[in-house]
């Protein structure tokens, strides 16, 4: 062992931490090694040193101030959590809004729209022949169903699709625009009936 | 070591009736316990961390800590060993965080203590900086069983109980710690000289 070695035995038997074979080792190599003799005084004087930090004064200030804030913590555990509640609160709040926001910023598909009993009812007018809203529209003003519909009003430019004009051939060999499908569907009013018109 | 000092102390006769009251929320019971182990609680934090703010943060965790966790206490264990392994616990996270948030300072690390003039003869509280600072320089295992150790006054035992680790684990970290405590004091003075 070099004295390196019996420098860590040194550290435990100056505390009594040191086994009695190690003990009895060191002790033998302590009365030949003037080096080690020497470490130990260093030693010692270092662990009283160390322990004398026990005995240190501190502030009663410092401990109150602990004191206090125990106090205060166990208090707001008491307390229901507030800020909890606020965080549940608006998250309910954002949600609720980007709901609103996405109802009122959707938009259907253009051609849908409802025909109403001020007019005569939709399957009459089929049968006697009477031309379709979307259709009176188109052969009048150019104008889409969907732009008619109340919801659309507003932002007529953007829902009005483009019209495409069909080739000229197409229109030479049909001497006529083609007729848009229209879907209809009965409600349980029978006052309403929905159209559907696809271009 | 046999004997173990903190089973003496922290279970005695004169503990249990005020844990068992603090136990059933009695809160004059809990201030007497905070009374009676804030010392070796702050102190021991104070150590640990190296700073006197910090060691109040940590005390203050381990208080609460306890009031939360009281009504599943068993009144028949000592408080003490628990109160220590909980600050023991507490400060090693809030120096992780620390440490994160901040690396020690060059002169620490260095080895020479804050603010210190070799000009001036060392005084009893300067050697105590001295050694505050050498105290710095352990390792976190280290510096928890010699400061549970050799400041505490703990037996060997009960710090391996508290750090759970073994007996001969504690003892290799005594050691070191010492040997290096004892090094880095030599190293000071004769750079004063």
């Amino acid at each position: 062992m070099s004295c390196v070695d019996f420098e860590k035995l040194i550290a435990l038997e100056i505390e009594g931490d040191l086994p009695q074979p190690k003990a009895a080792k060191l002790q033998g190599h302590l009365r030949a090694c003037r080096d080690c003799r020497e470490f130990k005084g260093e030693l010692l004087a270092s662990q009283a040193l160390l322990k004398s930090l026990a005995q240190e004064a501190v502030d009663e200030a410092v401990f109150e101030e602990v004191r206090e804030r125990v106090r205060e913590g166990i208090a707001a555990d008491a307390k229901p959590p507030r800020l909890l509640a606020w965080r549940f609160a608006l998250g309910a709040a954002l949600v609720t809004a980007a709901i609103v926001a996405a109802v009122t910023l959707w938009r259907p598909r253009p051609p849908l729209h409802v025909a109403k009993a001020s007019q005569p009812p939709a399957r009459e007018r089929l049968e006697a022949g009477v031309p379709q809203r979307g259709q009176e529209a188109r052969a009048t003003a150019g104008e889409t169903p969907a732009a008619r519909h109340p919801r659309f009003q507003t932002a007529k430019a953007k829902l009005v699709p483009r019209q495409r004009k069909p080739p000229a051939s197409a229109l030479a060999a049909r001497g006529k625009p083609s007729e848009p499908l229209t879907v209809k569907l009965y409600t349980d009013d029978p006052e309403v009936v929905i159209y559907w018109v696809l271009d | 070591m046999s004997g173990s000092a903190l089973e003496v102390e922290g279970s005695g006769k004169t503990e249990e009736p005020v844990l068992k009251r603090a136990i059933a929320g009695d809160r004059v019971a809990f201030d007497q316990i905070i009374l009676q182990y804030e010392r070796r609680v702050l102190m021991t934090a104070w150590r640990l961390l190296g700073s006197k703010e910090d060691a109040q943060d940590a005390a203050q965790e381990v208080f609460l800590r306890l009031y939360r966790y009281l009504r599943h206490f068993d009144e028949k264990r000592p408080l003490l060993p628990w109160l220590y392994r909980m600050t023991v616990n507490v400060c090693h996270d809030l120096y992780r965080k620390r440490r994160q948030d901040d690396a020690l300072a060059a002169e620490e690390v260095e080895g020479t203590p804050r603010s210190y003039d070799p000009q001036v003869e060392i005084t009893r509280t300067e050697q105590r900086r001295l050694i505050e600072a050498a105290i710095k320089t352990l390792t976190e295992k280290e510096r928890a069983a010699v400061v549970l150790r050799d400041i505490e006054g703990l037996t060997t035992k009960d710090v391996a109980g508290i750090l759970g680790s073994s007996e001969t684990t504690v003892r290799s970290q005594i050691s070191m710690a010492r040997v290096k405590i004892r090094k880095f004091v030599d190293r000071f003075e004769k750079r004063r000289l």
